[in-house]
């Protein structure tokens, strides 16, 4: 320890030990807390994934299974207009069932009757006037021979108007006489089915064609703006990815921008696409609770972590400045200097040698001021040997030589004086080496 | 900074955190209305539906829809004077007197025919413009209605025309009956009208020369006196078509259009995003999704009509 060290030597240090300590063990309470924060994330947004493919799956099944019920409810309705065969012009029951099939079914917009060699026996609509026994020949319409082959045809989506989507629905009867029922069906009635799915609280059920143009969305105006519509391609996009993971989540983007994860499902009988989407801010909501509670966490820790450290390092570095204080002022000489220390360990100890050291300096100190003091009266070699412990006896058998000589010749006395030291030193040549070697030897 | 700063910024940054946002106040959304007369308050019961408060988070500046030509633009250079968010329009004229009158206000039309054939819109999917709304289908109805009227008074040869001739889409409405009526071989009558006034001189003309059946096309005009053909109906038992089925509820023998509820609910819901910040030639027209076919027994009984079976078997609303 450098005894000329200024009032604050912690200011020059380049690494203090303060810096090492709190280092130390502050990182030894913050890495493993951040490691286990950063596995529970990890692993709470793998779980959280986990159940929104689960839970997103389990609505796109839902709402597809309740378009399809919609769709279905269609058919099953016109069933009832293909139950009789055909005779010569336009009996009365199958009129009458034409108009409940209308009056049950809004979503029908016209329907047509052909009979089992297409020809069309009657035409009703909601928008235009009824016509009877038109005999427009229906059979080589894709609907009435889709009908034909598989007793129910879907028709592809087409746009009335250029805006609302209409399809075309066909449906035979079990016997060939019984003929085949064409439908227009407006799909603008799926909108109450779709609006009334709710994906958790913000999230969005829709449904898009095999040509993916977009059939049914909560914001009916998507729908009615038809084609070239830019607002639905996230949708598409979203329908695409979802088709090549086999209806499993997807993310993308909804019609507002919006981060969504997606999940799909196809409705059978049209070959459409059922898609769920459900905004990632709503998505991983419970994964996001859980981070900023976590996060929290390992704020606290740190900062526990860190008063910890703080303290623990200023009680280890107490007593080591104490130390360092107490080695000053001995350095500047404060031989009565002490240090206190009652930390039961190593440092006291030292502390313990430290004024051990302290006191025999001051010793030291002590005696060659008296030797100093009597240099003034002796010759350097007495003063030492009188000084010097453990020539008691020397001493003794001088003193009388000395004092003898001082008698007789007071000058001998006075040239013990220190600036005559050199030349006593020159006449006195052997004592001063065997005082060398004395004080060697202290 | 110095070290020992380290770990009180801790305790700052941790507090610092919990930082609190100002709410903005709620905006009062100011709505002229030309009013849709007896369809009643629907539309504000629409609109409540859907979160506004009247008084507090709307304010509807109400006009009469009918008035004469010079007179909607006065209402409507009046309106446009209070910073409106929106014109609610009722009816053709209205629509084109808030198109002149107040520059830069969205408008949402309904019982205004159909805005394309109008011209006030481009088209169904893509309006343009700042118009947008609910379309009629009227003048494709117009067969229909004549053919159901003929179904059920199948002696009716001469129809009376009653329709409001300052209004351009209800012309339209009765130019496409006429039309339709010739196919199926009905005579007309026409009886234009242009002032509450002149329904008294209208049903002069009808006494002097009773038609078989009356047809009364729908608008801001008609619809308030309809009453009046109502009783001349009665006394004089004849068959009436109209085109609500409100009206048959309120006295008419026979009515078939488009579900009138339905068309305030899609017309508030275009309201609501155009003051939500939608842009209104953005949003496509609503065409009409639902009919209703209504007949009012009662009144056949009071006129000694017979309705015929199967006019009945059709029918979604029969009122015994």
């Amino acid at each position: 320890m450098n005894a000329n060290a200024g009032p604050s030597p912690a200011a020059r240090l380049r690494r203090p030990l303060f810096q090492k300590v709190f280092a130390v063990l502050f990182a030894a309470v913050v890495l493993p807390l951040l490691a286990s924060g950063a596995s529970e994330a990890w692993f709470g947004y793998l779980d959280q994934r986990h159940t929104l493919d689960l839970q997103l799956r389990a609505e796109a099944d839902a709402a597809a299974a309740r378009i399809q019920e919609f769709l279905d409810g269609i058919p099953s309705q016109m069933n009832w207009t293909v139950q009789a065969p055909w005779g010569e012009g336009l009996d009365e029951r199958h009129r009458i069932d034409m108009f409940r099939l209308m009056r049950q079914t809004p979503a029908i917009v016209d329907a047509v009757l052909v009979d089992g060699d297409g020809r069309e026996r009657l035409r009703v609509s909601r928008t235009d006037p009824d016509v009877e026994m038109s005999e427009v020949d229906h059979s080589a319409d894709p609907a009435f021979l889709g009908a034909r082959a598989q007793r129910l045809w879907w028709g592809p989506v087409t746009l009335h108007r250029g805006s609302e989507p209409f399809m075309t629905v066909a449906v035979a009867g079990a016997r060939q006489s019984a003929g085949v029922t064409i439908a227009e069906i407006n799909l603008k009635f799926i909108w109450d089915v779709i609006s009334a799915i709710h994906v958790g609280q913000t999230g969005q059920a829709f449904v898009l064609d095999r040509s993916r143009e977009l059939v049914a969305h909560p914001d009916i105006s998507l729908v009615l703006r038809g084609k070239d519509n830019p607002a639905a391609a996230p949708l598409r996009a979203l329908q695409v990815a979802a088709a090549e993971r086999g209806g499993g989540l997807v993310a993308g983007a909804d019609t507002e921008g919006r981060a969504v994860s997606a999940a799909a499902k196809r409705i059978e009988g049209p070959d459409w696409t059922a898609l769920v989407a459900l905004p990632a801010a709503e998505a991983y909501q419970p994964i996001r609770a859980a981070l900023w509670r976590t996060a929290l966490l390992l704020l606290a820790g740190v900062a526990f972590a860190a008063a910890l450290a703080y303290g623990l390092a200023r009680r280890m570095i107490g007593p080591i400045k104490a130390l360092e204080d107490g080695a000053s002022h001995i350095g500047a000489g404060e031989f009565g200097t002490r240090i206190e220390m009652r930390t039961g360990d190593e440092l006291e100890r030292l502390a313990e040698r430290f004024n051990t050291m302290a006191g025999q300096l001051a010793l030291s100190q002590e005696r060659s001021e008296r030797i100093n003091r009597l240099k003034r009266f002796l010759s350097p070699q007495i003063a030492e040997l009188v000084e010097s412990p453990g020539h008691e006896r020397l001493l003794d058998s001088h003193r009388a030589v000395v004092t003898a000589r001082g008698a007789r010749d007071p000058s001998a006395v006075a040239d013990a004086r220190p600036r005559n030291r050199i030349r006593d030193r020159d006449r006195h040549g052997r004592g001063d080496r065997r005082a060398d070697r004395l004080r060697g030897s202290d | 900074m110095s070290f020992r700063l380290f770990f009180p910024l801790f305790l700052l940054t941790g507090i610092l955190a919990w930082a609190a946002h100002a709410q903005s106040p709620a905006k009062v959304y100011r709505v002229g209305l030309f009013t849709c007369s007896r369809m009643g308050p629907g539309l504000e019961q629409a609109l409540a539906k859907r979160g506004y408060s009247e008084g507090k988070t709307i304010q509807f500046d109400r006009r009469p829809t009918y008035s004469d030509g010079a007179g909607l633009h006065r209402i409507a250079a009046e309106m446009a004077g209070g910073q409106l968010d929106l014109v609610i329009a009722c009816s053709y004229p209205a629509a084109v007197a808030a198109l002149d009158k107040a520059p830069d206000v969205p408008i949402v039309v309904l019982h205004a025919g159909d805005p394309v054939e109008t011209g006030l819109v481009r088209s169904v999917s893509h309006p343009g413009g700042r118009i947008t709304g609910v379309s009629q289908v009227s003048t494709v109805l117009a067969a229909k209605r004549l053919q159901l009227l003929k179904e059920a008074a199948p002696n009716v040869h001469k129809v009376a025309m009653l329709w409001n001739e300052g209004d351009l889409a209800m012309q339209m409405r009765c130019n496409a009956v006429q039309a339709e009526a010739k196919k199926l071989g009905l005579e007309t009558e026409l009886l234009p009208l242009r002032s509450p006034e002149s329904f008294q001189a209208a049903l002069y003309r009808m006494s002097n020369d009773p038609p078989d059946a009356i047809f009364v096309v729908a608008d801001g005009l008609t619809i308030p006196s309809d009453d009046l053909v109502f009783q001349y109906a009665s006394a004089h038992r004849v068959p009436d078509m109209e085109e609500y089925g409100f009206l048959s509820h309120l006295g008419g023998l026979l009515a078939y259009g488009p579900d009138d509820e339905d068309e305030i609910d899609r017309a508030a819901d275009l309201a609501d995003r155009v003051l939500h910040g939608a842009k209104a030639g953005d949003l496509p027209l609503e065409l009409p999704t639902r009919y209703h076919f209504t007949v009012n027994l009662k009144a056949a009984h009071e006129r000694g009509l017979e309705i015929p079976e199967t006019v009945l078997e059709r029918s979604d609303d029969v009122i015994e």
